[in-house]
């Protein structure tokens, strides 16, 4: 007797072989079809799979940006008495919308300073600690810094020349580059997809084309559907994959390069990216070349010859 | 005058009622009405463009009837929707004057695959025995393991009858099957052919050689300008 489990297990072998095994042999044999498709489908993900990095650099330019945005730092002069700060402390602390002052030594903030690349030998280069103490205002939202400003700026305990770290529009500067350079890059990267997936669906359809007296042959016989599209549309996909991971061959190690730059620069050059990054963009890229490829296979096969 | 036939009938393999088919503004069939047996032999005869291949593409599922009704195996072809011609395909065994093989298969290959198509869970090994049964049956045993292009033309046309008929159609159609043979190799392909319809298929040959017409047993009807213009057994006229 057959096992119950036998006719699901060989429907699926079958079904494997008919659509995907089929699929693959028929993709190395017309593989000269598709290495413009591999080509420029290459490029976009390879753009795609920059742009998604730097986007995610951007988002993290943008958070830090963000945090930062809503702290303001007051510089304390290094002649001001502890009693002046401390009448500072309070005042600040009385305002509506100050969340927390704390006090930043200057020992404190040589300390904060030595933990960034470059700082550390510039702060020993000086002989002296350089760096002042400060109070550290975090605001529940941005439209009471600048008043907190007002305030810090004239009082006795402050440093006249650099009384704090408050810049009115440096947020809302950095959040407009950062937006016009994504979606710049997206809309190249927009245009370099539908320029792929017009080269991959006329290599499809040059593949239907070589292969329509075995289409015919395949519906006399009674194949469904699914039989005779799915093939096309597991090459399609393969095509994807196979420049997904070219893309991701030169984009791997470039992220991870770029995190070591970062780590030893003195500006990170890109913040929030770390190896498990590149990772990501590791197998994205070429999953999003797999879908690219069906797309552009479902599209070639809406002209199917009858 | 009768009325229409508005229903499949009992023991009928094939039946047209009314078909009109038109191309543009060519008519290829006018108001047809014509039945075939289960188990009978056809020769549809005609000149080319009589209207003998449109026959045989309405009955395969490749055409919809612009007008009038047809049923096939029971199936009402005239409102048969779009996932229903696959069911249809593997009732209905197709063989061609090109032969129309996949070259990049075996002989046993080209007949296991029309099996896997038909019907997913049988396996490689049951798919293998039974294309190897139907190649025995139509005398190509000894040729399990060529390729399309190293078989003569009768072995070709023998390899597309046993790939049409390992799902064990109801109905079997030729369009020339022997367009491209000589008359010595054309005869063992006819006989195979009224064997298989003496086991019960349906086989409708169309066919514009009169030798071959001449030298059958069978029902030969003559097509001419969409319409049936003769409609008789040879056996009979013979006598």
């Amino acid at each position: 007797m057959r096992p119950l489990f036998m006719p699901r297990r060989v429907v699926i072998s079958n079904a494997f072989s008919l659509v995907v095994m089929d699929a693959a042999r028929n993709w190395l044999r017309h593989l000269p079809f598709f290495v413009p498709a591999l080509g420029s489908m290459g490029v976009a993900l390879l753009m795609g799979g920059a742009t998604a990095t730097a986007a995610w650099i951007a988002t993290e330019v943008l958070h830090a940006e963000a945090t930062q945005a809503s702290v303001i730092h007051v510089y304390i002069r290094d002649d001001a008495s502890a009693a002046q700060t401390d009448a500072l402390t309070s005042r600040l602390k009385s305002r509506a919308g100050v969340l927390s002052v704390v006090f930043v030594s200057k020992d404190q903030a040589l300390a904060q300073a030595s933990t960034r690349p470059g700082l550390k030998d510039l702060a020993a280069s000086a002989g002296t600690n350089p760096f002042p103490a400060s109070l550290d205002i975090r605001a529940s939202n941005l439209s009471v810094l600048s008043s907190l400003d007002t305030l810090a700026r004239h009082d006795p305990a402050v440093d006249s020349a650099y009384p704090t770290s408050y810049d009115a529009g440096a947020y809302s500067r950095v959040a407009n580059v950062l937006g016009y350079g994504i979606g710049g890059a997206l809309l190249l990267v927009l245009m370099l997809a539908v320029v792929a997936i017009a080269v991959t669906t006329g290599g499809i359809r040059a593949a239907i084309l070589t292969r329509r007296d075995e289409i015919r042959v395949m519906r006399l016989v009674g194949s469904r559907p699914w039989m005779i599209k799915g093939p096309f549309l597991v090459e399609g996909a393969l095509t994807g994959l196979a420049a997904g991971l070219a893309a991701a061959l030169i984009l791997v190690p470039a992220t991870i390069a770029l995190v070591s730059a970062s780590q030893h620069s003195l500006v990170p050059l890109a913040p929030g990216l770390s190896p498990l990054t590149a990772l990501q963009v590791g197998w994205l890229v070429p999953a999003a070349g797999m879908l690219l490829g069906m797309l552009a296979s479902s599209i070639g096969l809406k002209k199917l010859p009858a | 005058m009768t009325n229409p036939q508005t229903e499949p009938i009992k023991g009928v393999a094939v039946h047209f009622e009314n078909v009109r088919q038109v191309y543009a503004d060519l008519i290829a069939l006018d108001r047809l009405t014509l039945s075939f047996s289960q188990g009978e032999l056809i020769f549809l005869a005609g000149a080319s463009g009589a209207g003998k291949s449109t026959i045989l593409k309405l009955i395969n599922g490749e055409l919809r009837p612009s007008e009038g009704m047809l049923w096939v195996d029971g199936m009402s072809l005239h409102n048969l929707a779009s996932s229903q011609i696959a069911d249809l395909r593997r009732r209905v065994g197709v063989v061609f004057q090109d032969y129309q093989l996949l070259p990049r298969l075996t002989t046993v290959e080209n007949v296991a695959f029309a099996i896997h198509v038909a019907d997913l869970a049988v396996t490689r090994s049951q798919a293998a025995i039974l294309a190897r049964s139907q190649l025995e049956a139509v005398g190509l045993s000894s040729r399990l393991d060529a390729y399309p292009n190293q078989l003569s033309g009768g072995q070709q046309q023998r390899l597309a009858i046993a790939r049409a008929l390992v799902g064990k159609p109801q109905i079997l159609l030729a369009d020339e099957p022997t367009g491209n043979l000589d008359q010595a190799t054309a005869r063992p392909i006819i006989e195979l052919l009224e064997m298989i319809a003496s086991s019960g298929t349906t086989v409708v040959v169309a066919t514009h050689d009169p030798e071959l017409i001449h030298s059958t047993r069978g029902r030969v009807v003559t097509v001419a300008r969409g319409r049936v213009e003769s409609d008789r057994s040879l056996r009979a006229v013979l006598c």
